[in-house]
């Protein structure tokens, strides 16, 4: 390959990089906000999920999704890796120390109070899936795909999740 | 699913601040890594970034096995077996080598078996690899805990991880002969192994010949007192 077109093809990727970035930024935030439930380190997993895209942008194949779903997919590989990372630093932290739930689940004020009560009931799992199929809008196969899963058990995930969600946000909503 | 419910999902969760779009805007900025390839020296430079080369040279010296009865006698004189004994107790120095027979044996555990009958130098030497330099570490320790355990001691180590992917150890041990074959088998299980050598020297016929050298020079020097003896009656 000439030295001109390798100039241009790193030129291009970064161009699609970038644009990926801008496009999807809200999209993996928002993702990792559900996933974590903590706007911090929501913010610190958003910036290394396209640290990675940026590094692996190579691998990244438009024939066998979007970049959103990819991204996503990097995201969830992130957040992954931040818990069991925290579930060791815990673990010996738990050994001297009694453990902070206070810091576990902190959604933003951007919620209403009611919302707010509400998500901090369901679990990291059905906090994901509604934020993959609701606030992402994306399709059961693909959210199945991001989360590992069949497409069968992704919507009972999610029918499970904004049933408990329901339950709890309407008495209230009424009153 | 309430429409309402989704609506204020959507509507209420936040966007990426402007701080974060800063950060992931000044990745792209920052030039790419460099391309790695996959070689085979890259994967044992790093996949298995310890390039332990734990050589474990299990040289031992002399034992004496005359007999696995005790109770069948012996064609060797008494002082002989006590000699070689001791020879076996105290590990000495290896001997010049004559007529050894060196085996190959990759892959196989325990290697050739000394004699129980005779007089043998058996040096084996072992190259091991691990995965990381946690477990060069912890190999090492271990080869030293089994050295000890088997009534053997430490000649040299030489142990260092110049890199933090990369590390090699260097051992020397000495075992009794009659522990070789344990040893050989223990050590092999701390890496996957990448050479062996076993080499067996008999050290029998020279034993016998300085052993008849010695008690003939015994015999000399008992012999003058005598012949003195003899004349004063």
């Amino acid at each position: 390959m000439a030295y001109t077109e390798c100039v241009s093809e790193l030129a291009n990727a970064h161009r699609s990089f970038t644009s990926a970035a801008e496009d999807h930024l809200d999209d993996v935030y928002r993702y990792l906000l559900y996933v974590t439930a903590n706007p911090v380190t929501a913010e610190d997993l958003t910036s290394e999920t396209f640290e990675r895209a940026f590094n692996r942008w190579d691998r990244f194949d438009p024939k066998r999704g979007t970049a959103q779903t990819w991204l996503c997919q990097l995201a969830r590989g992130a957040a992954l890796d931040h818990f069991r990372g925290e579930r060791r630093r815990t673990r010996r932290e738990q050994r001297v120390a009694e453990p902070d739930r206070a810091a576990e689940v902190e959604l933003p004020d951007d919620y209403g109070p009611v919302l707010r009560q509400a998500l901090r009931t369901l679990t990291g799992a059905e906090r994901e899936v509604i934020a993959l199929r609701v606030v992402l809008e994306l399709e059961t196969k693909t959210a199945a795909r991001v989360l590992g899963i069949s497409p069968t058990a992704c919507t009972t995930r999610l029918n499970r999740a904004l049933e408990k969600l329901e339950q709890k946000v309407r008495p209230r909503l009424v009153a | 699913m309430s429409p309402e419910l989704t609506a204020a999902l959507r509507d209420e969760t936040p966007s990426a601040p402007a701080s974060l779009r800063d950060r992931v805007a000044m990745i792209a900025i920052t030039p790419p890594p460099p391309r790695r390839t996959f070689t085979f020296r890259r994967a044992l430079l790093w996949t298995a970034p310890a390039t332990a080369l734990a050589a474990l040279a299990v040289a031992v010296v002399v034992g004496v096995f005359t007999s696995a009865n005790p109770s069948a006698p012996t064609a060797e004189p008494r002082s002989e077996q006590r000699a070689v004994q001791n020879l076996d107790r105290k590990f000495a120095a290896p001997l010049p080598q004559q007529q050894s027979r060196a085996v190959t044996t990759a892959g196989a555990k325990g290697g050739p078996a000394p004699s129980r009958r005779r007089a043998q130098q058996v040096q084996a030497s072992l190259r091991l690899l691990v995965d990381d330099p946690d477990d060069l570490s912890a190999a090492t320790q271990s080869a030293l805990r089994t050295t000890r355990r088997l009534g053997g001691y430490v000649v040299a180590v030489d142990y260092g991880t110049p890199e933090a992917t990369e590390g090699r150890a260097t051992l020397r041990v000495r075992v009794p002969v009659s522990r070789v074959q344990a040893a050989v088998v223990d050590f092999s299980n701390l890496g996957r192994i990448l050479g062996q050598q076993t080499r067996i020297t008999d050290l029998q016929q020279r034993l016998t010949r300085s052993l008849a050298s010695s008690g003939a020079r015994r015999a000399t020097r008992r012999e003058p007192r005598s012949s003195a003896a003899s004349a004063s009656r």
